[in-house]
C-alpha cells in the first residue's frame, strides 16, 4: 500500500505520494523573491533553510492558490521547492498496482496517472514534469 | 590494513610535492647554479617515492624513485641543463598521470618507457615537456546525454532501455534518470537523462544513436574539460586544519556549554541582568566561532598560483617569448570557494598577458593583497597594452556596438569591451589562448563571486586586470535596501557609495533620467522598475545606491536605506541557482528571508546582454 495525499487544483483531486513530501508547513510568512517569474510566489523559512514557493495551480493553468501559510514542502532530493495548492486533504492509502497509467498526450498537464479511490478519480502530480516546466519558465 | 582510508592523504600529500617541484625546476632552469633549489627538488622526489612505496604503487614509486636518483646525480653536480630539466618536468608530468590513475581506482599506467631512457644521458634528445594543458587531459571524459522519444512510439520503456544498452556498451553509466529497474517496472517514461563514462565523443554517440528514429530528441553536452589546476583542486576534497585550531575549537566549544548552563539556570530564576550577560557573551561567543571556522575555509593564493610559473614557462617556450614571471602575495588567503571558482580565470588572464600582452620580451606580475574586507588580485604585464581606438573600432566592425556608441565611449569604458562575448583582439589565432574567447568567462566568474573586474591599459606601457574580491562567499557584508516594502540586499563590494539627493538635482537627457554627481552625469536606474514593481509616489528627496555596471557607474534609485550587515548567504537550489540577477537568500535574526541582488546581472537581463547603460 502507499500512502498519497490528495489536495485539490480547481475542480481536480491531485495528489503526491507522502514520500516525496518533506513536510507540510503550517502559518509560514511568504517573502519577496525577486527577479522570479509570477508563478513563484516568495521564499519561506523552513528550519533555517530558504525554500521557494510555487504556486501550483498558477503553474497549471487553474486559478492562482489562495493567499494562505500552507505548504507542500517537497523532499529536496526530488525538488527543493513547496507547493501552494487550493485545498489540502487527508492522507490515503491506496493500491498503486491498479494505478491507470496516462499516455501522456497532454504533458503540461503534469499527471503520471490516475488512481481510482472510492469511486473518486485522483490525478498523480508528475514532479518531474513539473520541474521541467518551471525550467522552462526560468529561461 | 585497509589503506583507502590514507589514500585520499597520500594523493593530497603527493600532488603538493609534486606542484613544489614543477615550480623548483622552473626556478632552477632560471638559475642553474643554485645549489639549495636542488636540494629542495631531490627532497621533494625523495618524499613522494617513500609515500608511493609504502602505499604499495609500485609504478609511481618505481618513477619518482627514478626522478629521486638522477636528482642525486645532479646535486653532487652541483648543476643541471635546460634540455634535463624538460626530461625531469615530463617525469612530473607522468607521475601527475599516475596519480590520477590512483585517484580514479585505475591500475597504474605503466612507466616502462621513460624508464627505459636514463634521464642523465637523455640530455641531447629529449623532447620538449607537453604543454601541462595538454598533459593532463583525461582519456576519458563524461558525457551528459538526454533524449526523448517520439509521443506515437508504443511501449517507450522498452525502447528506453535498448537505448540504454546500447549507452551502457560505449562506457559506464554513472547516473541514469529514470533508473532502470524503474524503467523495467514498467514506468511510463519517454525521455532518459544519462551521465556516461566514456573515451568516445559526443559526435560518435550522436552518430551511434542515430540509427534509432524513435528518438524525437537528442542533446549531448561535451563537458569542458577540465584544466590542469582545475583538477588539481577538485582532487583536493581533504582539508588539512592545524592542530592549534582545534585546539582554539575544543576550547570555544567548552565556554559554549558553560554559557549554555549560565543562561539556563538565568532563565529559571527570572533574573533579567544575567540573562542579559550571559546573551552577551553568547555573541562574543559565536563571532568568535564564526571567525574560527572561517579559517579552516581559508586557503592561500599560492594554491592556485603555484603552478603558474610552468604554465608560463611552458606557454612562453611555445610562442617563442621571453617571459619572466614573478608572484606576489602568494600567502594573501581567501574562501577556498572562492578560489575554486579563480582558477580558470587566473589561467585565462594570465594566457592572454602572454599572447596579446607581451610581445617579445616581458614580465608579467600576479600580486594579491588585501585591501580592507577585500582580496584584490592583479595580473599586470608591461607589453604592448590596449589601444582604445582599436577596441572601438573592432567591437564596431564586429557588430557588437553602433559607431554612435563608440563615439562618446570613454576610454576607461573601450578596455571593457574585451569583455563581451565574441570580442578578440589577437589578429590571429594562437595555440594558448585561441579566439579571444575567455575574459567574458572571466567577468562573468569573478561577478558570480561578488566581485568586479577592472582593467587598465596604455598603449605600450602594459595592461593591468585587477580583481576585487570578497574575503568569503558563504559570509558577506550587504546593504539592505527597501524597495515597495519589501527588502533586497545588494553585496557591499558592489557599493560605492549611498547617497540621498534632492529630486531637483535630476534631469532629463534624452529618455533617460541622469544626475549630476562630482562634476559627472550619471545615469538613474530604478530598482522598483527592474524588479516589475509599481511606481513610487514623486519624493522629494530620493535614496540612490551608487554603484558599478558595464564599467561605468550607475545610481540606482531606492525606497530607502535599512542598514548594512554580515550575511551568511544559502545558495539557492536548482534551477533558481541560475537565474540570472540573482545572487542567493539569507536569513535575518528575526527569521525573514532577504535575497541579494547581482546588480550586473538584473541590468543585463533587462537589457538583453546590450554594453551601455
Amino acid at each position: 500500500m502507499t500512502q498519497l495525499l490528495p489536495f485539490t487544483l480547481g475542480a481536480e483531486r491531485y495528489a503526491l505520494k507522502l514520500t516525496s513530501i518533506q513536510e507540510v508547513v503550517d502559518g509560514a510568512q511568504l517573502h519577496y523573491l525577486p527577479v522570479t517569474p509570477a508563478t513563484f510566489l516568495g521564499a519561506i523559512n523552513v528550519h533555517g533553510q530558504v525554500v521557494p514557493v510555487v504556486d501550483l495551480p498558477l503553474l497549471l493553468g487553474f486559478d492562482p492558490a489562495p493567499v494562505c501559510q500552507r505548504f507542500l514542502v517537497l523532499s529536496p532530493q526530488i525538488l527543493s521547492l513547496a507547493l501552494a495548492v487550493h485545498q489540502l486533504e487527508s492522507v490515503i492509502n491506496v493500491d498503486l498496482q491498479h494505478l491507470a497509467l496516462m499516455q501522456s498526450d497532454e504533458p503540461q498537464n503534469c499527471i503520471a496517472g490516475v488512481v481510482h479511490w472510492h469511486e473518486k478519480m485522483i490525478n498523480l502530480l508528475d514532479l518531474e514534469q513539473v520541474g521541467h516546466i518551471i525550467e522552462t519558465q526560468l529561461k | 590494513m585497509d589503506m583507502t582510508k590514507y589514500k585520499a592523504m597520500f594523493l593530497s600529500e603527493s600532488r603538493e610535492h609534486l606542484q613544489k617541484m614543477a615550480t623548483l625546476l622552473v626556478e632552477i632552469e632560471a638559475n642553474p647554479q643554485n645549489s639549495a633549489s636542488l636540494d629542495a627538488l631531490f627532497r621533494e622526489a625523495h618524499s613522494i617515492k617513500g609515500m608511493a612505496a609504502s602505499m604499495g604503487y609500485q609504478q609511481t614509486a618505481n618513477l619518482a624513485h627514478q626522478l629521486e636518483d638522477s636528482l642525486d646525480h645532479f646535486r653532487q653536480l652541483g648543476q643541471i641543463d635546460s634540455a634535463t630539466i624538460d626530461r625531469l618536468l615530463a617525469g612530473t608530468d607522468l607521475l601527475a598521470r599516475l596519480l590520477e590513475d590512483i585517484h580514479a581506482d585505475r591500475t597504474e599506467r605503466s612507466t616502462a618507457a621513460f624508464l627505459a631512457v636514463p634521464i642523465a644521458a637523455a640530455t641531447q634528445a629529449a623532447p620538449i615537456a607537453a604543454p601541462i594543458s595538454a598533459a593532463t587531459l583525461p582519456q576519458t571524459s563524461e558525457q551528459q546525454i538526454r533524449l526523448s522519444l517520439h509521443e506515437s512510439i508504443a511501449a517507450p520503456g522498452a525502447r528506453l532501455l535498448v537505448l540504454l544498452k546500447q549507452l551502457e556498451s560505449l562506457g559506464q553509466i554513472l547516473a541514469c534518470q529514470p533508473e532502470k529497474n524503474r524503467i523495467l517496472s514498467g514506468g511510463n517514461y519517454r525521455k532518459l537523462d544519462v551521465r556516461l563514462k566514456t573515451s568516445v565523443t559526443g559526435a560518435e554517440i550522436k552518430e551511434r544513436l542515430k540509427v534509432y528514429s524513435e528518438i524525437s530528441q537528442l542533446d549531448i553536452q561535451e563537458p569542458k574539460p577540465p584544466t590542469a589546476l582545475g583538477a588539481a583542486m577538485a582532487g583536493s576534497t581533504t582539508v588539512r586544519i592545524p592542530t592549534e585550531l582545534l585546539d582554539r575549537f575544543i576550547h570555544l566549544t567548552g565556554e559554549l556549554m558553560t554559557n549554555r548552563y549560565m543562561l539556563h539556570s538565568a532563565a529559571q530564576q527570572k533574573n533579567w541582568l544575567s540573562l542579559n550577560e550571559g546573551l552577551g557573551q553568547l555573541a562574543r561567543l559565536v563571532k568568535n566561532l564564526h571567525h574560527q571556522v572561517l579559517k579552516v575555509r581559508m586557503m592561500p593564493v599560492e594554491t592556485v598560483t603555484a603552478r603558474l610559473p610552468r604554465l608560463v614557462r611552458d606557454l612562453a617556450r611555445t610562442s617563442n617569448k621571453e617571459i619572466h614571471l614573478e608572484l606576489e602575495g602568494s600567502g594573501i588567503e581567501l574562501d577556498r570557494a572562492i578560489l575554486e571558482e579563480l582558477t580558470d580565470p587566473l589561467v585565462h588572464m594570465v594566457r592572454n598577458a602572454v599572447d596579446h600582452g607581451i610581445e617579445h620580451r616581458g614580465t608579467i606580475v600576479v600580486r594579491a593583497w588585501r585591501q580592507r574586507d577585500q582580496v584584490m588580485l592583479q595580473v599586470a604585464d608591461n607589453g604592448r597594452g590596449m589601444d582604445p581606438q582599436a577596441l572601438r573600432r573592432q567591437a564596431v566592425n564586429k557588430g557588437l556596438i553602433t559607431p554612435a556608441q563608440a563615439q562618446i565611449m570613454r576610454d576607461y569604458e573601450s578596455f571593457q569591451l574585451v569583455c563581451l562575448p565574441g570580442f578578440s583582439t589577437a589578429p590571429q589565432v594562437t595555440a594558448t589562448s585561441g579566439r579571444g574567447v575567455g575574459m567574458d568567462v572571466v567577468k562573468a566568474a569573478v561577478e558570480k563571486l561578488g566581485g568586479v573586474l577592472h582593467i587598465e591599459s596604455a598603449p605600450q606601457q602594459g595592461t593591468r586586470m585587477t580583481l576585487k574580491l570578497p574575503l568569503s562567499v558563504a559570509i558577506l557584508k550587504a546593504l539592505l535596501v527597501r524597495v515597495d516594502e519589501k527588502l533586497v540586499a545588494i553585496p557591499l563590494t558592489r557599493v560605492l557609495q549611498t547617497l540621498e539627493i534632492d529630486s531637483a538635482q535630476i534631469q532629463m537627457s534624452g529618455k533617460h533620467r541622469v544626475f549630476s554627481h562630482h562634476e559627472e552625469l550619471l545615469p538613474l536606474v530604478s530598482l522598483r522598475k527592474i524588479l516589475d514593481l509599481p511606481n513610487p509616489q514623486a519624493a522629494l528627496q530620493i535614496s540612490v545606491v551608487l554603484t558599478e555596471a558595464f564599467g561605468r557607474k550607475v545610481g540606482l534609485v531606492v525606497d530607502g536605506f535599512a542598514g548594512q550587515r554580515e550575511v551568511f548567504v544559502q545558495s539557492l537550489p536548482a534551477p533558481l541557482d541560475h537565474l540570472k540577477g540573482l545572487g542567493g537568500g539569507t536569513i535575518l535574526g528575526d527569521g525573514s528571508i532577504v535575497f541579494l541582488l547581482d546588480i550586473q546581472g538584473i541590468l543585463e537581463r533587462r537589457r538583453g546582454g546590450e554594453p551601455k547603460v
